[in-house]
């Protein structure tokens, strides 16, 4: 089933069309990937989904099906709790780290000191920090490695209970020791929700993800099972790019 | 290097160094003078009572003029900071509409470049004459809070256009409400900053005479009991001792004790926007 439709999408900044006609369906849990050249629309084609595009100076027509219902009909902060984004830098809230998990359920209304210690434990433990940060909860987030604040984006994105993760190039400014660990996180994760995952790591995309879609140009051009996409491209573009021609 | 440079080299260093002795003499020479003709004036008794003699000033000190300064000080930032956040949050977070905000912009600019006695002379008409609320310390704080308040608002859009953009759109995309992001993240996170801006606004507030002759500021007072009290404040006192030539003594007396209670606020806003950028 496809928790994500998107039905003959055309994305633009001002007079700039970056995504053509499009059309996707993302399915439930699982991994899919996104895959394709620097400016094709990777991320616009993210940004789309949790409509944080208009906060870009974006706009798009055509729709998007969230659980069979237009986005556009749900409140937007409905849609951003239910379709989390971690970004390609580590954006951690200068606070402390129970803080940064603690406040966008208190802007839901939750008061509860018990409720919102549980939040901030099942959350660490989900994303493999709580052995790190356990007992220095009230230190700056900031303070983290690159990698333990890259897996606190992801900890509080967690912490509003969506259904899908959106992660744009999550693991480009890390090494490979905490790319790893990423890695095998979101597996882990892919069984309770649906992560969309951009990468400019090709292997990344074939490590992990259950689907990949390639874009050129600002247009779906081929999207199959990973394995499939990888081993026997149909399309001669595909072949190229996963072949390193266009870089 | 050719030669050239080194001479353009050259004579630029002997302009800076040449301009940093100058201010740095003037500034020492302000200080010194005052303090050496007003410290044989002041002592606890002159901070601590009120002005006395006949002529009144020529003896006594000048509590309610130090109290009155402070009191005119907080009515003028709380006035003035908050239209300044208010103005501010709206430009940068809320107003998309370009026109509009360049002409707030617009009236923010020709706001700051109102001579201090022509809003004295405002205050005057609105305050304390149409909306009757006498020459008051009310009147002349929120005569004051006008004046800061162009320098305010500038300085607090700057901060907040600056406000990491990373971190806005992380709490945007978890779904929580622009209002909530501002009044929970932003604003907290840059408090500092924003709390120096508003203090060294406060002190040159403290520091001007014209915007409270007309508006509530007087020769004699005691410390204010309300908001509608005239009240004594430094710079005017310091004002009327030379101009009437009551105490010339008296009067630089005066002028040390402002100069240090304006050293302290500045220093403090200093710190804080030390301490600020530490912890951020
Ligand atoms: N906020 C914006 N305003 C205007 N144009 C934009 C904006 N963001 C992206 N674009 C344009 O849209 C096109 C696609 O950009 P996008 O960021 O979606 O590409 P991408 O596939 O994510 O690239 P990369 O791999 O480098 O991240 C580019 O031509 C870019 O110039
Ligand atoms: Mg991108």
């Amino acid at each position: 089933m496809d928790i994500i439709k998107i039905n003959n999408i055309s994305v633009s900044y001002g007079d700039n069309k970056v995504l053509k006609d499009f059309s996707m369906g993302i399915k439930k849990n699982g991994i899919t990937a996104i895959i394709g050249p620097s400016g094709c629309g990777k991320s616009t084609l993210l940004t789309s989904l949790n409509l944080m595009l208009e906060e870009n100076g974006g706009s798009f027509t055509g729709e998007i099906l969230f659980k069979d219902k237009n986005i556009l009909s749900y409140p937007k902060n409905d849609i951003r709790r239910m379709i989390g984004m971690v970004f390609q830098k580590p954006t951690p809230f200068p606070i402390s780290i129970y803080k940064n998990l603690t406040y966008a359920p208190v802007f839901y209304g939750i008061k509860d000191k018990e409720k919102l210690n549980e939040i901030v434990k099942n959350t660490l433990i989900k994303t493999g920090l709580y052995d790190e940060v356990r007992g220095n909860l009230n230190m700056l987030a900031t303070k983290l490695s690159g990698g333990q604040q890259q897996r606190l984006c992801i900890a509080r994105a967690l912490t509003v209970e969506p259904d899908v993760l959106l992660l744009d190039e999550p693991c480009s400014a890390l090494d490979i020791k905490n790319t790893a660990n990423i890695e095998e996180m979101l597996l882990e994760l892919s069984k309770e929700y649906t992560i969309v995952i951009v990468t400019h790591n090709l292997s990344q995309a074939k490590r992990i993800s259950d689907y990949t879609a390639f874009i050129l140009d600002g247009q779906l051009v081929e999207y199959d099972e990973t394995e499939k996409l990888f081993t026997s491209p149909s399309d001669i573009r595909t072949k190229q790019y996963i072949e390193g021609v266009y870089g | 290097m050719d030669m050239d440079d080194r001479i353009r080299d050259y004579i630029f260093k002997i302009w800076i160094a040449f301009s940093a002795i100058t201010v740095i003499s003037v500034i020492v020479y302000i200080f010194g003078y005052i303090f050496v003709h007003g410290i044989s004036s002041v002592d606890m008794e002159f901070i601590f009572s009120q002005p006395k003699g006949m002529p009144i000033g020529t003896e006594g000190g000048i509590f309610p003029a130090i109290v009155g300064s402070i009191y005119l000080m907080l009515i003028a930032c709380l006035f003035a900071s908050t239209l300044a956040i208010a103005t501010a949050v709206y430009t940068v977070f809320y107003c998309d509409n370009k026109r509009i905000e360049g002409i707030i912009h617009l009236i923010v600019k020709c706001m700051a470049g109102i001579p201090s006695i022509v809003l004295g002379l405002f205050g005057y008409t609105l305050l304390v004459l149409n909306l009757r609320l006498g020459r008051s310390l009310l009147s002349a704080g929120i005569t004051l809070g006008i004046m800061i308040y162009p320098y305010i608002e500038v300085r607090i859009e700057k901060i907040l256009r600056e406000a990491d953009k990373d971190i806005i759109d992380s709490s945007y995309a978890l779904g929580v409400s622009k209002f909530h992001t501002l009044f929970k993240l932003i604003l907290p996170l840059y408090k500092r900053d924003i709390i120096s801006v508003i203090t060294l606004a406060g002190g040159f507030a403290m520091g001007a005479t014209a915007p409270i002759i007309l508006t509530g500021a007087v020769l004699f007072a005691p410390v204010p009991k309300s908001l509608s009290s005239p009240i004594m404040a430094l710079p005017f006192h310091l004002y009327i001792l030379t101009g009437e030539g009551i105490s010339l003594e008296k009067a630089y007396g005066t002028a040390l004790v402002l100069i240090l209670i304006l050293l302290i606020i500045n220093i403090l806003s200093i710190v804080l926007t030390i301490t600020g950028k530490e912890h951020n």
